[in-house]
């Protein structure tokens, strides 16, 4: 203990030689990370000067003709553009609203339990559907939902005597449908990281909260909540930045014609235009402006965290 | 031969003529077999997968053994499955390296912009001093070769035939083709006939039969279950096959293609999707919509939930389907219960001149590329113009291995064995010859002997396929799709790339709209105004001058 302190106290008068020196183990281990890094997320970078260039496969990225800001003008030019891109926010937004305090009141709960096997039971079933393929949960909802074949609708149509909804094709659904297949799908999942969290807690902490006299709700508020804060803060920022990055698998599956108006997000617009249609440069171009809307959020998080909190990003 | 293909066909053959004079190249001669040495020479071939998806190309099928006995070239198979194929082979044409020597064109990807881009090969010298089978071919019907050819004059692709150009596997080897004439294998409408009889009504012919039919379907329980859970008609693959009611209106439809451009009799082009009759097209289906008729889930349509409503005895008529698909329809509904069913084709609703015309598909599909990397194109070219046109290949293609799932009587009568007819493993025999290899991806053309020699025992398909008289026979516009495939410039294609996304969505989008009801008809003009903003004009024009192109005038 006493070592370390002098240590950490010593930073500053360190030469740099001798702290790489002194970490060279930790240093190696970063390594694959740092590599992993360079090359699945920063070489790649390198493509996004697609987004200004007239891509021909033959000519190269650095041989095809340069335009400028040509390929942003035609999607900022594209009619459907603003719907993209509101559709693309308020899915993302509605699915982080609804998604992020499910798995940590899922983690809570899971904590109060005492019978230690039957956690773990509760634990592993509820990571279970974030193993299926989301192709099968598409064809599952499908199949459900369907108006004339479906388990759901047979139900309702006896229950009230109405005729069937077709869930998959009325616009106002859509989301729902989207959001709460999510939370089924990924609350299990991402309790994990609250659930460390918890295991964290000091139990010297419970130990004086009973000696005071608190009860299991009070201990939860008054100390359990306030030890995850950082981790929930630090999640929230990071889902923050992800809110314009609906991704298109799901999507793709769910949409149709009849949903287009609420469902066609940027990423299933550039999947139709740049995949399907291989304009290759539009597709960068549109998908770039898309992370810079994420960029924006994160740091807009990250600022608003720092100044009412003490935890941030950096 | 009707008119229209005939016209188009001269017109097509004055414009290559004009297109060949002052090149002199050496004309393709009968290869010999082997092509090449056997073990010396590798093609490697990237496609999609087989349709029977339990028999892989990876496997080396039999009948690609049979054609490497034949030819001494080998193949090696870079296969990628159906629905993964655009995507994959679209991102690796794209990076543009270590290219296979043959490539199968993605279906969605712009064939044209492949060569304009540098990706595949021109194939204009090769095909004329390599490709005798197709020369043989295009020199019978022109319009083969304006369908391959692009703006530049360049051919980019060998092409894949359907029905039409093609009647016998022997003909090909002595060279005395003989025109098939209308084609068999149909896209029609098909209706539960066991039903009607049940329910005393004749097989629709106009719009309002149609209507009365449906209506009866919805309120008269023809399922015998006492419930009204009856679908009176769905869209079968997806939603545009219900604008098959077009036809009550003079607006048909290719194939199981909904292309949206048509040319006029003045050869003047339109965008079929804001005419006055796609308008009262639509009426009619918002009417049905309305009153339960049309399945509620006929926009988000997929064969495999057409074939489950089907089965579960449900489903009164599909708006368009492939004729071969009917006697699936009754096996499998007979292996679900209903002993009586009978899935029956139903001549297109009369126009209103009163007649029932049908629109052949367009069926010159640039198929496959030789890549920029092909090493050997000469022989990438002969071996794709033996295996898709010669004797041997039609054959192969078309009825499979002899000896194995065909056999020739001495008259030269061409019969399916007992395995491909009653298979053990209870596939069907279009599934068996395809777990050989044939009826695949690779180019190849449906000869009409094929289809009457799988259909040898289907009584009435043949016949109905052979009722409709030439002048009942319109050719199609040629389409890819609900694309139109004419030869466009590289600056024309980036205007329709930035466009026709745009407008296609727009039209599927407000379609369903008026279908359903949510939006009123009487904004029909506000739709038509809102695609002219959109870029709909320019479209039509791009399209025109590609079309004219394509006939050869400008």
């Amino acid at each position: 203990m006493k070592k370390k302190q002098k240590c950490a106290c010593s930073i500053q008068k360190t030469p740099l030689r001798k702290l790489i020196y002194r970490d060279r183990h930790l240093l190696v281990m970063c390594i694959p990370l740092i590599l992993f890094f360079l090359i699945f997320a920063y070489l790649p970078m390198a493509g996004l000067s697609l987004a200004f260039v007239d891509y021909k496969p033959v000519l190269g990225i650095g041989g095809s003709p340069f335009v400028g800001l040509e390929n942003f003008e035609k999607v900022f030019r594209n009619p459907f553009f603003p719907r993209l891109l509101k559709n693309t926010f308020l899915i993302g937004m509605e699915t982080l609203v609804w998604s992020f305090p499910i798995p940590i009141l899922f983690a809570l709960a899971v904590n109060e339990i005492r019978n230690r096997k039957f956690q773990k039971v509760i634990q592993t079933i509820s990571y279970m559907p974030y193993f299926i393929s989301i192709v099968v949960i598409v064809g599952l909802l499908s199949n459900f939902l369907s108006p004339t074949v479906g388990v759901i609708n047979q139900v309702y149509s006896a229950i009230t005597g109405n005729d069937p909804i077709s869930f998959m094709t009325e616009p106002k659904y859509f989301r729902t449908i989207y959001v709460v297949s999510h939370i089924w799908q990924t609350f299990g999942w991402n309790s994990i990281i609250y659930l460390a969290a918890l295991a964290g807690v000091d139990i010297a902490l419970y130990e004086s909260a009973k000696v005071d006299g608190a009860n299991r709700l009070q201990q939860m508020i008054h100390i359990t909540l306030p030890c995850i804060m950082p981790t929930i803060i630090i999640m929230l920022i990071l889902n923050m930045g992800n809110i314009m990055s609906v991704g298109f698998e799901k999507i793709i599956l769910m949409y149709s014609p009849s949903t287009y108006e609420v469902a066609d997000v940027i990423s299933t617009y550039t999947y139709r235009r740049g995949i399907v249609q291989s304009d290759y440069s539009f597709g960068t171009a549109i998908g770039l402006f898309n992370s810079a809307i994420n960029m924006m959020f994160i740091v807009g998080a990250n600022w608003f965290s720092k100044k009412f909190s003490d935890t941030s990003l950096w | 031969m009707n008119r229209q293909k005939k016209l188009a066909g001269v017109i097509a053959g004055l414009c290559t003529m004009s297109l060949m004079v002052g090149t002199v190249q050496a004309a393709a001669v009968k290869p010999e077999l082997p092509l090449a040495e056997p073990g010396t020479e590798t093609l490697t071939v990237a496609t999609m997968d087989n349709w029977f998806a339990t028999a892989s190309y990876a496997d080396n099928l039999p009948i690609y053994q049979e054609l490497e006995e034949m030819t001494g070239v080998k193949i090696e198979w870079e296969v990628i499955p159906i629905n993964d194929y655009d995507q994959v082979m679209g991102t690796r044409l794209a990076s543009g390296q270590n290219l296979p020597d043959i490539f199968m064109i993605p279906w969605e990807a712009n064939a044209d912009q492949l060569g304009f881009d540098g990706i595949a090969m021109p194939l204009n010298d090769l095909i004329e001093e390599n490709a005798y089978y197709l020369n043989m071919l295009m020199d019978k019907y022109p319009v083969i070769r304006s369908g391959i050819t692009t703006s530049d004059g360049n051919i980019y692709s060998y092409p894949g035939f359907g029905e039409g150009y093609v009647n016998k596997a022997e003909e090909m080897e002595t060279g005395e083709l003989v025109d098939p004439g209308a084609n068999l294998c149909l896209n029609v409408s098909m209706i539960r006939k066991d039903w009607l009889d049940k329910l005393g009504l004749e097989v629709p012919e106009t719009l309002d039969d149609w209507y009365n039919v449906l209506k009866a379907f919805k309120t008269q329980d023809p399922n015998g279950n006492g419930k009204a859970d009856e679908i009176p008609i769905t869209s079968t693959f997806n939603m545009r096959d219900i604008y098959r009611f077009g036809e009550a209106f003079g607006l048909y439809r290719a194939g199981n293609a909904e292309c949206r451009w048509g040319v006029d009799e003045e050869g003047k082009i339109f965008f079929k999707d804001t005419t006055e009759e796609f308008r009262q097209t639509l009426e009619f289906l918002n009417k049905l919509y309305a009153e339960g008729l049309l399945d509620p889930e006929y926009a988000t349509a997929g064969y495999d939930k057409t074939t489950e409503k089907i089965n579960r005895d449900l489903l009164g008529a599909v708006a368009s389907d492939w004729m071969s698909n009917i006697g699936t329809y009754n096996a499998n509904l007979k292996t679900a219960g209903v002993e009586d069913a009978n899935w029956v084709p139903v001549k297109p609703i009369l126009n209103p001149d009163g007649e029932s015309k049908i629109m052949n598909r367009w069926s010159v599909w640039k198929t496959a590329a030789i890549s920029k990397d092909c090493k050997n194109p000469e022989l990438a070219m002969k071996w794709l113009d033996f295996q898709c046109l010669s004797a041997q290949g039609v054959a192969l293609s078309n009825y499979g291995v002899e000896g194995v799932s065909y056999t020739k009587g001495e008259d030269g009568i061409i019969a399916l064995t007992e395995t491909a007819t009653n298979n053990p493993d209870g596939i069907g025999p279009q599934e068996y010859l395809r777990s050989l290899g044939a009826w695949g991806q690779l180019p190849y053309p449906q000869a009409k002997e094929g289809y009457e020699v799988l259909w040898a025992d289907q009584s009435g398909i043949v016949e109905f396929g052979q009722s409709f008289a030439a002048d009942q026979v319109l050719d199609p516009f040629p389409n890819n799709g609900t694309k139109a495939n004419l030869p466009f410039t590289d600056e024309e294609n980036d205007i329709r790339s930035e466009f026709e996304t745009i407008i296609e969505t727009y039209c599927d989008e407000m379609a369903i709209k008026f279908i359903e009801g949510k939006e009123s008809l009487d904004k029909f003009d506000e739709y038509v105004a809102t695609l002219e903003s959109y870029g709909l004009a320019e479209l039509l024009k791009i399209h025109q001058a590609a079309y004219e192109r394509f006939l050869g005038e400008s």
